[in-house]
């Protein structure tokens, strides 16, 4: 028969929408159900759910692997040999998910290449809607759609598609270790594939290629919960371990904290300015003490002095020491109630000469702060103590010194959250990397 | 997280102001077991 | 049996029993192809080695003819081009290869040896039962598509699109038992 022309125009009418021009009634609805036959291997009833679509069909009495395209329904392969897993989810449970309700028509579960680590898939129809997977490993879920795209190599390891990059996680041999229910290619147990592996946090893109073709999947990370009220299981659903490769991070808001971590460090430093810039230190008294180790009077006064700021009251001890310490101990007597508060203070200096020359260690020199003196008349009442026998020793008493522990303490105090943060962040991450090509690396 | 950062970050900013102002060293509270700018200091008077 | 010339189109009624399957779809469905509504009017059933799909005919209100070919949920409207540039010869293209058509650039995704199982409705032209073809699916950029059917009496290229089934808005739809 000679090729037709290019077909003349229509007489299709040009409302909208769309009347029949030819056909006169609309056709009667047909109903299509689901197959079912008998197993040519042990008689067992074979119920085939996507008709049409799926081309094998595991008989659940015996095993067996068996063609739906063929009216004989010839056996192709054996599914499994001495062994039985019961699929978490039973063959026919229908569930909602994404807006769309699907059905389990199939189950698998595949091996990686050392044979250790294997994770289970169902596959999903929706006569609309076509198939997915649900992807169980480690106690983690995905759901996963085939992409018709062909996804583009980038850089530095790294694959992309609708518009999305993914960093490459790992790639290995898959291998089919169990099969229940039916598929739309000829499934056998043993069948292996190239699979690689590229994630973005919650999804992961899987390129699996073996001899013939080349197929593209999308899985996003679902939470269990999310999958046993969709399909309303009640065993117990598997407990994640670890960290799955298209885990979303729990700590993915880092950047927007060290933003505020910034603008408070800003504040602190700024306060912290201030107060150097409002404060102006007044030495109150100085005065000097011979001590004796046993002389008569143990303790010794300074003179009073006036307090006329609330301040942190600097106390200075400066002593001669070598290759000694000294110590005193004092009150500060508020002379308006007698008061007091007690405070102990030490200086310490080692020298010496060794192989590699001079060294020192310690003080001649120490102080110590009194915080928050309210204003008012006060003196110190010092006792010494020491090995030696005698010590000259120098007591200052400085008002409105600047503190700069209080900022060291405070700056500490507010890099401590984000950086517990950015360490928690890390552990995560590396927990999700060793399970990658990469263990031993980490993700920024 | 990120508005308990806030309130954290500025509690702290008022500590630091706080202390600084009424010469109160906090790391000495601490070992002392004592809190508060010297309450006898400050209240007594 | 009907045979219209004036729309080049015949309708040769069932030519064989068409296996059963799940499609929603069915001749007399009607639906939507961005701002073009269109009719069901035939099918072909085309079968390979590991599946089978339908090749839904249907006929547009701009007064062209197109076809929605559905494959395990995935929907695409194509257009066969006839712009007479040359195309490439049966086994000349292997997966991975470009090809350029309809003005855009594809690459050959695969090559099946496929065989018409049957058809019904109308057709635009005679398809029998058995003919069997070489089909190149090409896929381009944002979900574009291309078909290449080589057969004994010609080569033919059809350029289109996937769909999601949502934006096809098919109305007289198959009822399925059970959903």
């Amino acid at each position: 028969m000679p090729p037709l022309p290019w077909a003349t125009k229509k007489t299709v009418a040009e409302a909208d929408p769309v009347t029949p021009a030819v056909t006169p009634s609309a056709p009667p609805r047909t109903k299509a159900a689901a197959l079912s036959f008998q197993c040519p291997s042990c008689g067992g009833s074979v119920q085939v759910r996507a008709v049409g679509s799926s081309i094998s069909v595991v008989c659940g009495s015996c095993a067996s692997v068996i063609d739906a395209k063929d009216p004989n329904h010839a056996v192709l392969s054996k599914a499994a040999v001495n062994m039985r897993i019961q699929p978490l989810i039973p063959l026919g449970t229908r569930g909602k998910l994404r807006g769309t309700l699907w059905e389990v028509i199939g189950f698998m579960q595949r091996v990686d290449g050392s044979g250790q680590y294997n994770w289970r898939e169902y596959l999903l129809f929706n006569p609309t809607q076509g198939f997915r997977w649900l992807l169980e490993s480690q106690g983690h879920w995905s759901y996963v759609i085939p992409l018709h795209e062909r996804p583009k190599k980038g850089s530095g390891n790294t694959a992309s598609v609708l518009g999305k990059s993914y960093r490459h996680f790992l790639t290995g041999q898959v291998s089919v270790q169990y099969v229940l229910g039916e598929f739309y290619w000829r499934v056998k147990v043993g069948d292996s594939v190239q699979a690689m592996d590229y994630v973005n946090p919650p999804e992961v893109l899987s390129i699996e290629r073996d001899k013939s073709e080349e197929t593209y999947s999308l899985g996003e990370y679902l939470l269990p919960q999310e999958v046993r009220s969709a399909f309303s299981i009640t065993a117990n659903m598997p407990a994640p371990i670890g960290v799955a490769p298209n885990q979303p991070s729990a700590f993915d808001g880092n950047s927007d904290l060290r933003g505020y971590w910034g603008a408070f460090a800003a504040i602190l430093f700024l306060i912290q300015l201030l107060s150097l810039m409002f404060s102006s230190s007044k030495v109150l008294d100085v005065s000097s003490f011979n001590w004796e180790k046993n002389a008569a009077t143990a303790s010794f006064s300074t003179p009073s002095f006036e307090v006329t700021k609330t301040s942190g009251l600097q106390i200075r001890l400066q002593a001669p020491v070598s290759n000694n310490w000294f110590e005193i101990s004092g009150d500060l007597v508020n002379e308006a109630d007698g008061d007091t508060e007690e405070f102990e203070l030490g200086v310490e200096y080692y020298s010496g000469y060794d192989s590699d020359g001079s060294w020192s260690e310690g003080s001649q020199q120490g102080s110590k702060v009194l915080s928050s003196i309210a204003p008012g008349k006060y003196h110190l009442n010092l006792q010494g103590s020491s090995e030696m026998e005698r010590m000259s020793f120098s007591v200052e008493t400085v008002q409105g010194t600047a503190l700069w522990s209080n900022f060291v303490l405070i700056f500490s105090l507010l890099s401590a959250y984000p950086a517990f943060m950015l360490w928690r962040r890390h552990v995560f991450e590396t927990a999700r990397w060793s399970g990658s090509d990469y263990a031993g690396g980490d993700d920024e | 997280m990120k508005k308990a950062f806030l309130v954290y970050g500025i509690a702290l900013s008022l500590l630091l102001a706080y202390s600084n102002h009424y010469g109160w060293k906090i790391t000495d509270s601490m070992s002392s077991g004592k809190w508060g700018p010297h309450g006898k200091s400050i209240y007594h008077k | 049996m009907v045979v219209r010339h004036d729309l080049n189109v015949e309708d040769f009624g069932k030519m064989a029993t068409l296996p059963a399957d799940m499609s929603p779809i069915q001749v007399g469905a009607m639906g939507r192809f961005g701002n073009l509504g269109f009719e069901v009017v035939g099918r072909l059933k085309i079968d390979w080695s590991d599946g089978s799909w339908n090749e839904w005919y249907c006929l547009f209100n701009d007064g062209r003819d197109g076809w929605l070919a559905e494959a395990q949920g995935e929907y695409m409207i194509s257009f066969q081009i006839r712009d007479g540039k040359k195309l490439p010869g049966r086994g000349e293209l292997r997966a991975g290869n470009p090809l350029n058509a309809g003005g855009k650039l594809f690459t050959v995704k695969d090559i099946k040896e496929v065989v018409c199982l049957g058809s019904e409705g109308e057709l635009p032209m005679k398809a029998p039962a058995g003919r069997k073809s070489t089909s190149v699916d090409l896929i381009g950029d944002a979900g574009d598509f291309a078909t290449l059917d080589f057969s004994e009496e010609e080569t033919r290229l059809y350029v289109g699109k996937y769909v999601p089934f949502e934006q096809l808005k098919l109305t007289g739809l198959r009822e399925l038992d059970g959903w």
